[in-house]
């Protein structure tokens, strides 16, 4: 599920950038990017959680094909 | 102790080897019978009779196993048992040590049960390395149940209130009855084929034994571990436990516990990035911070203050220097001067014309030689003498050497 890497790695590689910050090893150059790139991440994890869509959908199999129709349906 | 050829043992003996032997071959016996008696002690430990027609049976249930029997030993009920025989030796009494206790009737169910499970535990398919963890962040979670009861409502429910970002796909299944196992194994098989999901949960409210045992059935508790998709199961009670609970990379109390697990509360999420935001700035700050405090410190350090210092220094050197110089020039044109002046006043002096002003007169002869000495010229010479406003010519009428 390449959303669910998004999120979740973001979170992780926004822990690395935070930990490399306060390292004290960089170089200016490195620290603003390193900045920028967080900045990104923040913004994609935000974007995720805003998302207030909240379907619901049943799976139903039509002519050995898997189709997601809205709602729930009866088993 | 030996009498006679005979070996004479203790009672203490006896009882040991009995017990020995009691355990070595009696062990983990599965017995059916009726409950004679029974009472529970406050340690814990229930002591029981047990008789079939002829015979009867002291019994124990230590407590650690009568906490977790899943029904009441009571006088007159008819029940299967699992444990093993041992001696009470300051007795002398045999006695039964259970370990697990079930209805009779149930009880063959029960057997399955445990056979199965110890089959499967075998093949590994409960092991703790092979459970996956439950991704904390879905975008969408499967539900496998039933599509009318409590169960689905309530997961839907906890995720619109916790994580409304997340979507739900549902797959509806029948969750008890001959069809039931089939169904609900080929509901995760068809999940997993669909992908798309990032956790499944299979659930189902409570009920009783019959109820619940599609869960215990293989079929379905092979397709729970060959889930590529983490499974959460929320089967039944708190305390019911069915295969599938075993083979989930999760087991959760409830429906609700379930959906809670499946996903991080929306808001805590936002807290938490709101939380990495900060320190990113801080982060950076400081960084900055320190790198200034740096290039402060820099500048203060004599490295970069010398310079100035040392050009000031030689600005005052040159200066001096400039004085000195100038000083030097003055000095020698002003002692070339005090000789100039000295030459002068000598010169003035030297002139003839202040002498000839003082009086004194130059005398040359016919050829204008001066005359120093009267012998230099004979009576009657023609003698010029200059004197200070003119010349004289005159005649020489005598002349007269000095003495010394």
């Amino acid at each position: 599920m390449p959303d669910k890497q998004t999120f979740e790695k973001s979170l992780s590689d926004l822990q690395t950038i935070i930990e490399e910050l306060e390292s004290d090893t960089l170089s200016l150059d490195k620290m603003v990017f390193l900045f920028e790139d967080g900045m990104k991440l923040m913004k994609i994890c935000r974007t995720q959680l805003d998302e207030v869509e909240n379907r619901i959908t049943t799976l139903v199999k039509e002519n050995d094909e898997f189709n997601e129709k809205p709602g729930i349906k009866q088993s | 102790m030996n009498i006679a050829g005979h070996s004479i043992l203790t009672i203490t003996q006896v009882a040991n080897q009995v017990k020995y032997t009691l355990e070595k071959n009696y062990a983990n016996l599965w017995i059916q019978g009726e409950i004679a008696s029974c009472k529970p002690y406050p340690s814990g430990h229930i002591y029981l009779t047990l008789k079939d027609g002829q015979s009867e049976l002291s019994a124990v249930i230590f407590a650690q196993y009568a906490k977790q029997l899943q029904y009441k030993p009571v006088s007159g009920l008819k029940v299967t048992v699992n444990g093993d025989l041992s001696l009470y030796s300051p007795r002398g009494q045999f006695q039964l040590q259970i370990r697990n206790l079930y209805p009779t009737g149930q009880g063959e169910l029960w057997l399955a049960y445990e056979a199965l499970k110890e089959k499967l535990e075998l093949e590994g398919l409960f092991s703790p390395e092979c459970k996956k963890l439950i991704p904390q962040y879905p975008s969408k979670i499967g539900i496998i149940t039933s599509s009318e009861g409590a169960v689905l409502r309530d997961i839907i429910q906890v995720l619109n209130r916790r994580a409304p970002h997340v979507s739900c796909l549902i797959f509806p299944v029948p969750v008890q009855g001959k069809n039931a196992a089939v169904k609900i194994s080929e509901a995760i098989e068809s999940m997993n084929q669909y992908g798309k999901m990032d956790t499944l949960i299979v659930g189902r409210g409570g009920g009783s034994l019959e109820d619940l045992w599609c869960f215990n059935d293989e079929q379905v508790v092979r397709a729970i571990f060959a889930s590529q998709i983490p499974v959460i199961t929320a089967i039944g009670h708190e305390t019911d436990t069915t295969l599938a609970d075993y083979a989930a990379d999760y087991r959760a109390p409830t429906p609700s516990a379930a959906a809670e697990i499946a996903a991080e509360d929306r808001q805590e999420t936002i807290q938490y990035l709101d939380s990495i935001s900060e320190k990113l700035y801080s982060a950076s700050k400081q960084f900055i911070y320190v790198k200034k405090e740096k290039i402060d410190g820099f500048q203060k350090r004599h490295g970069f203050y010398k310079p100035h210092l040392v050009l000031e220094q030689w600005d005052v050197k040159l200066i001096e220097l400039n004085r000195r110089i100038k000083q030097c020039i003055q000095n020698t044109v002003n002692s070339h001067k005090k000789m100039l002046d000295s030459l002068q006043d000598k010169i003035i002096l030297l002139n003839p014309k202040t002498q000839l002003k003082r009086g004194f007169a130059i005398a040359t002869d016919s050829k204008n030689n001066i005359i120093f000495s009267p012998d230099q010229v004979k009576v009657n010479d023609d003698i010029t003498v200059r004197v200070a406003r003119g010349i004289l010519k005159t005649k020489v009428k005598e002349g007269k050497i000095h003495n010394a």
